[in-house]
């Protein structure tokens, strides 16, 4: 009677055939084969299957299965990424050159606004002191020049009237304090450490040897925007910058891509 | 050929480096197909589709045995090809001489050097291997293929199959035996040499 082959066995005698049984495996398996004929014979039927199946040729490709550009979609790609380089190139080019004409704009006004200022008003001592904080080190060079912008005349016109009554009728520091509040209504910001430094106390003199009050020229400012601004102006130069850099890499990032 | 430079430029989309990596496996990837398939034109679209989808998918590939990664993806192919037979039952589409028998032997299997005798021997053995390797199940149909007929280790075959070691080493033992006593019935059909000489064994 043909003794039945456990399926584990057979398993062993393929892997043994490939080389794939560890030491400990073999050596069992080998022990086995010296055993038990079946085994021997079933070992011989499996090598034969084997060497039978591998001696088959290889069978050759009837034909080139190269790619083309039309089988993985890449005409497709590579016409979309054509056209998003041109639009983010003209976007590139556009913003650059909109943001130049800005700059020229912006360049001529500012001319026209400071020689407007130069030759329509002279200023009057009184009128626009600013030399006068100059010299004294109140007024800095940067507030100079702000006072030669639209904002800076209109910083120094609005300190103007609150100027006149103290120096119309001096008030003695207590009186000053209690018309602090409706001085300042509505109230305003606290100072900053720069507005402090320029304007530390009621110790500052003018020129005339007037003292500056509280109510008076240096409290305004505080009420205004920083030195530099940020126009609508500015803000759009900066944005048609950003604009034309943005663009542009990105139009490199697609032109790199389609080398 | 420098493999991995060819495979990283394709992953960059050149299609030129992906092509010439197509040239170098075509064969393997036709051969696995048409072992599994058992016809030339569905090996075929197995192929082509199988490089198609790899190009695609390159980008995925992390590095290991390309051929492995590329006989997955072909074999996969084929198990959805079968899947979809067995779905939907249609007319074989063998190719027919003018007497409508069935011709699976292609004419490109013919070696110009050897006799006709031995060519008609060779095509009834490869005709029968054919036959037995159809009637395995897929799965055991591919892990064979993959180990006796392209060559490759356990360990590759596992991979190219996406089946645990221990599965592809069950697997292709199971299949051996099968293909054994597949091949027994086809004995009088194998050439003359493989009868006699291995009396016993077949």
């Amino acid at each position: 009677m043909k003794k039945v082959i456990a399926e584990r066995d057979i398993e062993a005698l393929s892997a043994y055939l490939d080389g794939e049984l560890s030491e400990a495996e073999r050596y069992k398996l080998e022990t086995l084969l010296k055993e038990r004929s079946d085994l021997r014979q079933e070992l011989h039927a499996l090598q034969h299957t084997r060497a039978l199946l591998r001696t088959q040729p290889r069978i050759r490709a009837p034909r080139r299965f190269t790619l083309t550009a039309e089988m993985v979609g890449k005409k497709k790609q590579e016409r979309a990424y054509v056209f998003a380089f041109s639009a983010l190139r003209a976007v590139s080019l556009a913003s650059v050159a909109l943001l130049l004409v800005v700059f020229v704009y912006g360049f001529f006004s500012t001319s026209a606004l400071t020689r407007g200022m130069m030759s329509a008003a002279p200023a009057e001592e009184g009128e626009y002191p600013v030399a006068k904080f100059a010299e004294k080190g109140v007024v800095t060079e940067e507030v100079q020049a702000l006072m030669v912008t639209e904002e800076g005349i209109n910083l120094v016109e609005a300190t103007m009237p609150a100027e006149k009554p103290l120096q119309e009728t001096p008030l003695s520091t207590p009186e000053l304090s209690l018309m602090q509040p409706a001085a300042t209504e509505p109230p305003t910001p606290s100072p900053t450490e720069e507005m402090k430094a320029l304007a530390p106390t009621e110790e500052v003199l003018l020129q005339d040897g007037e003292p500056m009050g509280v109510g008076g020229g240096m409290e305004q400012p505080q009420r205004t925007s920083p030195m530099f601004a940020f126009t609508p102006l500015v803000i759009f130069q900066v944005f048609l910058g950003l604009l034309a850099v943005a663009s542009a890499v990105m139009a490199v990032l697609f032109k790199r891509k389609l080398r | 050929m420098d493999e991995a430079a060819l495979i990283l430029a394709a992953q960059r989309g050149d299609l030129e480096a992906f092509n010439r990596l197509v040239l170098f496996y075509q064969d393997m990837v036709y051969h696995q197909a048409y072992r599994m398939m058992g016809e030339a034109h569905t090996a075929e679209d197995a192929t082509q589709e199988t490089f198609i989808v790899a190009f695609h998918k390159l980008r995925s590939y992390r590095g290991g045995s390309f051929r492995s990664w590329l006989l997955r993806i072909v074999t996969n192919k084929c198990y959805d090809e079968l899947r979809r037979r067995r779905r939907q039952p249609s007319v074989p589409l063998e190719p027919r001489n003018p007497e409508e028998e069935e011709v699976e032997a292609p004419n490109w299997l013919a070696d110009g050097r050897e006799s006709p005798e031995m060519a008609a021997e060779r095509m009834e053995l490869a005709r029968a291997i054919q036959e037995c390797l159809k009637r395995l199940p897929p799965e055991f149909r591919a892990v064979v293929i993959l180990v006796d007929l392209q060559g490759m280790d356990y360990q590759e075959a596992a991979q190219a199959s996406g089946a645990p070691l221990g599965t592809v080493k069950s697997r292709l033992a199971r299949a051996r035996a099968s293909m054994q006593r597949c091949l027994q019935s086809f004995r009088e059909l194998l050439p003359g040499v493989y009868r006699l000489s291995k009396e016993g064994s077949l």
